[in-house]
């Protein structure tokens, strides 16, 4: 009777038990898929699906960052600062020679797409091969030891490729094959999407997908990304006719530039992520799913974000945005920003640098903050921890900026604090103070109410500016931006950049005008032009900047013809 | 010491060593004028000595910024005497105009130089010169300025390096590497540095030919002091002296070492000499840090200090790779082996010191290394640390221990060797397989003609066949490499693309084409200016338009720019010689007419093969003492010497086709023959041209020329090889007249025929090259024929000494 009883209770138990296990199994598979591993996987928070990608990679330690002269940097996470990475303290970081210098890849667009990443222990970085001519011979994958010393060679490609990462023990490359015929609708004919095994990099790599198997209309791919089980490849769909005559007819849609597709890296299926109710746009991850926005302009101003399963499998609407607002997400953090025009409501808040917003699981904000660089957070969410931004300040000075996030839940809209890591370090290699860091104590100044007041004047015209100017035209000049126009012309199209100047007095001004023909004052302001003679408007245009007035915006076949010259 | 005393006897009754000795010296000291008169500042600083030496002294107490400013103001005030110059000279209202506009600029901006260069009254060589030296004088201050807070704050760097994560891991090479660095530099802190002559001590210490040169005489010297008596089989004669053959062989070292060390003194000192005497010496008790070159030594010595360390590490160097090659010439016993493991040993350290990156794993092998060790002022200019099994170990202490090791080693093997074994010659292991076989296969039936014993002696017997077999494989791989183009970017491609559909003749269809091109691009230029002031669109959606738009402009547009410049230069050009434009693929056409490495890679290997299968024309038969067997033929020595020089020229001309035609077969088969025809004129690089000559003309030119050169330099290594009557010595002295100049020139892209023509140079210097060729063939073959018609054979030797 006992041995029945407890056999029954056995019974009864284990399938209870089994059940709970299943239970905590399923909790424990959707807590493992928040759970990421940056030292294998791909660190997806520092690119985004549009094509956009940060130089900076996450280690147990720190932070790796490219600057624009091919120099490698590490800025360590517990002191917050930054170095070359180079063991050299008889190195004056200015040359080929340096541990820290890369011959950095160009994609085949000409553009450095995913350049550094942190897998494994080390880091990997494809370089360009080149012989004596210049001539270019291909990229070569380096595996480099995290402090610098060491790179070994793994992969040459001969044929060079577009875009890579390392995700899970794979390393993922991409290949354009370009159109043989010029008059082919589209400069690129089709792709491929390979991998090696990153411990058996001697082996033949396996081919995952092939625009051509797939369809004739995928020509060529942005940088792609990983997270989980999938690789996200956005792709270039119809050719470059195909979009002019679509915007001609007034057909356009976002799907029209980008279509996105799912590969499961264990099956190798391949998925284009879609909607029915929208193209899909600006993809991310959140909570461990496929998030997106649809892109439909039917929905009266509002924008609908959905989630899905990874593959793209099983939309459910998320949440609804207004027009302009673009989420992004690390992990589990949200992330809010505006892309709206100019509105009067706005126009208060509205200050120079880009307005983000971090959002609890309802969508409420929770903080909100200013980041006054001019390279803007583009759906980019960066490291938990951290944004580390690198700006050009001009055509031979970059700087590297540190924002610790933690530093940025209590604000309502201020400025983050940051920390500038480096400070005018000479991106065209002679340099002098490459290991110029800044004090801690060092206040920067990037307050010029006025310049900044004209500048944001001009920006929202949105004119092609940039705040780097001709500082060798005059030592006088306190600060200053640039601004490109183009107009139609005899004989073709002409493109002029004039520089906005603030001297440091009226008096200097005057006297910089008067040593260079070319150019009109305004008290401090001077808008330098680099053309003997340019159109009325643009004359008219420019003498506005400086006098900080409205400027009405310039249709460039509207010049009368009218010309104002120098002379 | 008897034994040494005539040691030396039998090295310097060599006539050639005496002569190589001279020769290479000569060849040393012209070479190294020739270099620096070639370079700019170096010429022109010999030109105008005395007064670069006084600024010198007027500045070289000074402040470093001090210095410089004041040397900045002297450049600026020639500057501005240059401007007024350009401004006399000029007559073009436009440029006069902006001319005007930067003197006015200079007369605002620098009001005490403008009112120098005004009182200034040079010419305007002399202004320029001035510029030149002014210029030298001011970067090296700026070297100066920088340096002192360099070294200063060496130590604050490295303790702020040693805080970030990466280096901070304690015994490992990164952290140790940081501070022995700083630890190393701490005795330069506060050195003084002045500014000066510094051309004197910089290339002195970086002219690569001496090392060169020595290395040849040190092998010769081998040569004779190892091989002779073995070759002659007189090592039995020689077997035993009073206490062994030890002594012997440490005569021979000692006599080896000693001529290295002589040898070694002379060639570098004179280098010294020579170089100050062109350039100044300037003041050699400033410190070594003073010379920008040598920033990164961390020795506290002055100049002379410096040069003579640098002299002695040379010696040393030079001293243990005489060892090294003497233990090479112990062990192998055969004098062909010898060659083939010296230079297969060579070849191994060239790659591992080239191939090898600074960074690699396996960088201990770039650097401990003999050519590391003689390259420049490695040892001791440029402080580096090695990491060898996570221990940071300078480059200087390797460098002493790898010298005692291998001399010690050197020396114990080479004595051991020469004393235990038999110091007879042995053929390899691979010549009584050859011999079997061959008497299986082949037997002589019957007479020979001249002809065919002559290609029999060289190519089996000289072994031609296997420079031959080795070409063939070259030539296997040149005509089967892939070269195609790969497109390092979409524009590229773009541009290719372009040009396929262009390529040819400019027809009215394909300027037709062009103008819709360009309204096309016009069209979307036109389109961006309408999307950026274009409110209605959101800024998404405006930077995704955009971007789609940019990246056709980018790619295609830039592409089309090129189009569009190479469109007009070829409507230049045809206007200018009245023939019609004509397309050709510039990225295609770059790479067979205009490849420098390339076109200088086959010149040497053609150079080398040449070398090596003329060597041994003459040199056979003295060295298979069957001089006597070949006494006269029915038409007297003439043919036999005829023969001799078809046989090389054939070879030649083979050598030259596996060479040279396999490229061309491969390109022709790649990328067609559309362009061959187009006048090469029609390449921007080759405006200057001066002619309308072909793609395919210029490359037979080039091949002209070639061949001259290759049968110029055949008949006088063939000569060579009459008069030494040995090939090893006929090989080195003709590598060393030959090979090492064009090794030397691998770098220098101005010394290449495709230069003159982008010059125009090439319509006298092509007829004066092939004159110069057929002139020293004629010389050469006169003097083969002579000599060979006057060889006196021992018998009439016998006979007349009788009479």
């Amino acid at each position: 009777m006992k041995k029945l009883l407890s056999a029954l209770l056995i019974a009864l138990l284990l399938p209870t038990m089994m059940l709970m296990s299943a239970c905590n199994d399923a909790s424990k598979t959707s807590d493992d898929k928040l759970s990421f591993d940056y030292t294998t996987n791909f660190q997806y928070y520092y690119s985004n699906l549009n094509g956009i990608n940060f130089p900076v990679t996450k280690s147990e330690k720190g932070y790796y960052v490219f600057l624009p002269n091919n120099y490698l940097y590490y800025i360590d996470r517990k002191s917050q600062a930054a170095t070359p990475l180079c063991n050299k303290p008889n190195c004056s970081h200015n040359s080929v020679d340096c541990n820290a210098y890369f011959n950095l890849f160009v994609n085949a667009s000409g553009e450095s797409a995913n350049i550094v990443q942190y897998y494994d222990g080390n880091l990997y970085i494809v370089v360009k091969d080149e012989d004596a001519m210049g001539n270019f011979l291909g990229n070569i994958l380096y595996k480099v030891t995290p402090d610098g010393s060491t790179r070994e060679k793994l992969i040459e490609f001969k044929d060079g490729i577009s875009h890579w990462l390392i995700h899970k023990g794979y390393f993922y490359f991409s290949q354009d094959k370009f159109a043989d015929d010029i008059d082919s609708s589209s400069v690129y004919d089709s792709f491929s999407i390979k991998r090696y095994k990153i411990n058996n990099i001697k082996s033949k790599p396996e081919e995952i997908f092939n625009s051509k198997n797939y369809s004739d209309n995928l020509r060529g791919t942005f940088q792609f990304t990983a997270y989980d089980d999938y690789i996200y490849v956005p792709v270039l769909p119809i050719s470059e006719d195909e979009i002019k005559k679509q915007e001609e007819s007034g057909k356009v849609t976002v799907s029209t530039y980008q279509e996105f597709y799912s590969i499961n890296i264990n099956t190798i299926k391949i998925n284009q992520i879609r909607n029915d109710e929208g193209d899909v746009c600006s993809p991310f991850f959140y909570n461990g799913q496929l998030t997106y926005l649809i892109d439909n302009s039917d929905t009266n101003g509002k924008f609908k974000y959905f989630t899905s399963e990874l593959d793209g499998s099983n939309p459910k609407l998320l949440t609804e945005m207004n027009y302009g607002d673009n989420l992004f997400a690390n992990e589990s953090q949200l992330y809010l920003q505006n892309f709206s025009e100019d509105t009067d409501e706005n126009a208060a808040t509205e200050s120079d640098g880009d307005n983000v917003k971090s959002l609890d699981a309802s969508f409420n904000e929770k903080s909100s903050f200013l980041i006054p660089f001019e390279c803007s957070v583009l759906n980019i969410p960066q490291d938990s921890d951290c944004f580390i931004f690198v700006q050009q300040v001009d055509n031979m000075n970059c700087e590297i900026y540190f924002v610790d996030k933690s530093k940025t839940e209590s604000l309502s809209g201020q400025t983050v604090e940051y920390k500038t890591l480096l400070s005018s370090v000479n991106v065209e290699g002679e340099n002098n103070n490459a290991l110029s860091q800044v004090d801690e104590n060092e206040k920067i100044d990037t307050n010029d109410n006025e310049l900044k007041n004209v500048f944001e004047n001009t920006q929202n015209k949105l004119y092609k500016i940039s705040t780097s100017y001709d500082k060798t035209l005059s030592d006088e000049v306190n600060s200053g931006f640039s601004v490109t126009l183009s107009w139609a012309g005899d004989g073709g199209n002409y493109t002029g950049n004039f520089q906005i100047l603030k001297f440091k007095t009226a008096a200097n001004a005057e006297k910089f005008v008067k040593e260079n023909p070319l150019s009109f004052v305004n008290g401090q302001y001077v808008a330098f032009v680099s053309v003997d003679k340019i159109p009325v408007e643009i004359k008219d245009m420019l003498v506005s900047i400086i006098r900080n007035e409205p400027i009405s915006p310039i249709n460039s076949t509207d010049f009368g013809g009218e010309i104002y010259s120098f002379n | 010491m008897k034994l040494i005393m005539f040691e030396i006897y039998k090295l310097f009754s060599k006539k050639l060593l005496l002569i190589c000795l001279v020769l290479f010296f000569t060849a040393n000291s012209i070479f190294l004028v020739y270099t620096q008169s070639n370079n700019l500042e170096v010429k022109t600083v010999h030109t105008n000595l005395s007064d670069y030496e006084n600024i010198i002294s007027k500045y070289s107490d000074y402040v470093p910024t001090e210095a410089e400013r004041q040397l900045e103001s002297e450049l600026k005030t020639v500057e501005i005497a240059l401007q007024f110059d350009r401004t006399a000279d000029n007559s073009n209202g436009d440029d006069l105009k902006n001319l005007g506009r930067i003197t006015e600029q200079y007369k605002a901006e620098n009001p005490e130089e403008y009112k120098k260069a005004r009182a200034l009254h040079y010419t305007k060589q002399e202004l320029l010169d001035k510029q030149t030296y002014l210029s030298n004088l001011v970067n090296q201050c700026k070297s100066l300025v920088d340096y002192s807070s360099f070294i200063g704050d060496m130590d604050e760097r490295a303790q702020m390096q040693t805080k970030f994560s990466v280096f901070a891991e304690e015994g490992s090479f990164s952290y140790n590497n940081i501070l022995k660095t700083a630890e190393d530099f701490k005795d330069v802190n506060n050195t003084k540095l002045k500014i000066g002559n510094n051309f004197a001590v910089e290339n002195s210490t970086t002219f690569v030919l001496t090392d060169l040169l020595v290395f040849a005489l040190v092998f010769l010297m081998c040569i004779y002091i190892f091989t002779l008596e073995r070759d002659k089989e007189l090592y039995g004669l020689i077997r035993t002296a009073k206490y062994g053959r030890m002594p012997l062989i440490i005569s021979k070292l000692f006599v080896l070492i000693f001529f290295t060390i002589l040898i070694c003194a002379v060639y570098y000192s004179s280098n010294i000499a020579l170089c100050g005497l062109y350039s100044g010496f300037g003041d050699m008790t400033r410190n070594i840090q003073s010379c920008e070159l040598f920033m990164n030594c961390n020795l506290k010595l002055q100049i002379w200090q410096y040069l003579v360390l640098w002299g002695l590490s040379k010696i040393i160097t030079m001293c243990v790779l005489a060892l090294f090659i003497a233990l090479i010439f112990v062990l192998v016993k055969n004098t062909g082996m010898v060659f083939v493991v010296t230079a297969f040993w060579v070849f191994i350290e060239g790659v591992l010191y080239l191939a090898i990156g600074s960074n690699s794993p396996l960088n201990q092998l770039k650097y401990i290394n003999f050519l590391y060790f003689l390259s420049g002022n490695n040892i001791f200019g440029n402080y580096l640390n090695i990491n060898i099994f996570s221990h940071t170990v300078n480059i200087t202490l390797i460098y002493v221990i790898a010298m005692i090791l291998i001399a010690i080693a050197s020396v114990t093997v080479i004595c051991m060797s020469f004393v235990k074994s038999a110091q007879i010659t042995t053929n390899n292991i691979f010549t009584p397989m050859l011999e079997k076989f061959r008497r299986r296969f082949y037997k002589i039936q019957g007479g020979v003609s001249i002809f065919k014993g002559e290609c029999f002696k060289h190519y089996k017997g000289s072994m031609a066949i296997i420079a031959i077999i080795l070409l063939v494989f070259v030539a296997y791989g040149n005509a089967t490499d892939d070269i195609s183009v790969v497109y390092s970017s979409a524009q590229e491609s773009a541009y290719s693309a372009y040009i396929d559909k262009l390529e040819g003749e400019l027809t009215q269809e394909k300027e037709d084409y062009l103008r819709r091109q360009q309204d096309y691009f016009d069209g979307l230029n036109e389109e961006l200016n309408t999307i950026s002031t274009d409110m209605s669109l959101s800024a998404e959606e405006k930077e995704i338009r955009i971007t789609a738009i940019d990246s056709i402009l980018k790619t295609k547009g830039a592409a089309f720019e090129e189009i569009s410049n190479q469109a007009s230069y070829i409507k230049e050009v045809g206007e200018r010689y009245h023939i019609t434009p004509i397309f050709i693929n510039y990225i295609v056409y770059k790479r067979l007419a205009q490849n420098p490495s390339r076109e200088w890679q086959y010149f040497t290997l053609l150079m080398a093969v040449i070398i090596f299968i003329s060597s041994d024309i003459f040199a056979y038969e003295h060295k298979k003492h069957m001089i006597d067997l070949i006494r006269c033929t029915k038409k007297g020595k003439l043919r036999l010497v005829l023969s001799k020089v078809m046989t090389l020229s054939l070879t030649t001309l083979i050598s030259y086709t596996l060479i040279y035609l396999p490229y061309y077969i491969n390109f022709i088969k790649t990328f067609g023959t559309e362009s061959l025809n187009t006048p090469v004129v029609f390449m921007q690089d080759f405006a200057n041209i001066g002619s309308t000559i072909s793609v395919n003309s210029m490359i037979f030119i080039t091949a002209a020329v070639h061949i001259a050169e290759a049968v110029s330099v055949m008949t006088a290594v063939a000569m060579l090889s009459q008069v030494l009557k040995n090939n090893i010595l006929s090989m080195i002295v003709g590598a060393v007249i030959v090979l090492f100049p064009c090794l030397l020139c691998m770098n220098l892209t101005d010394i290449r025929l495709y230069t003159s023509f982008q010059k125009g140079s090439w319509m006298w210097l092509v007829p004066s090259l092939i004159v110069l060729c057929v002139f020293l063939l004629m010389i050469c073959l006169t003097i083969i024929a002579f000599n060979f018609s006057n060889i006196e054979f021992k018998a009439m030797r016998r006979c007349k000494n009788e009479a």
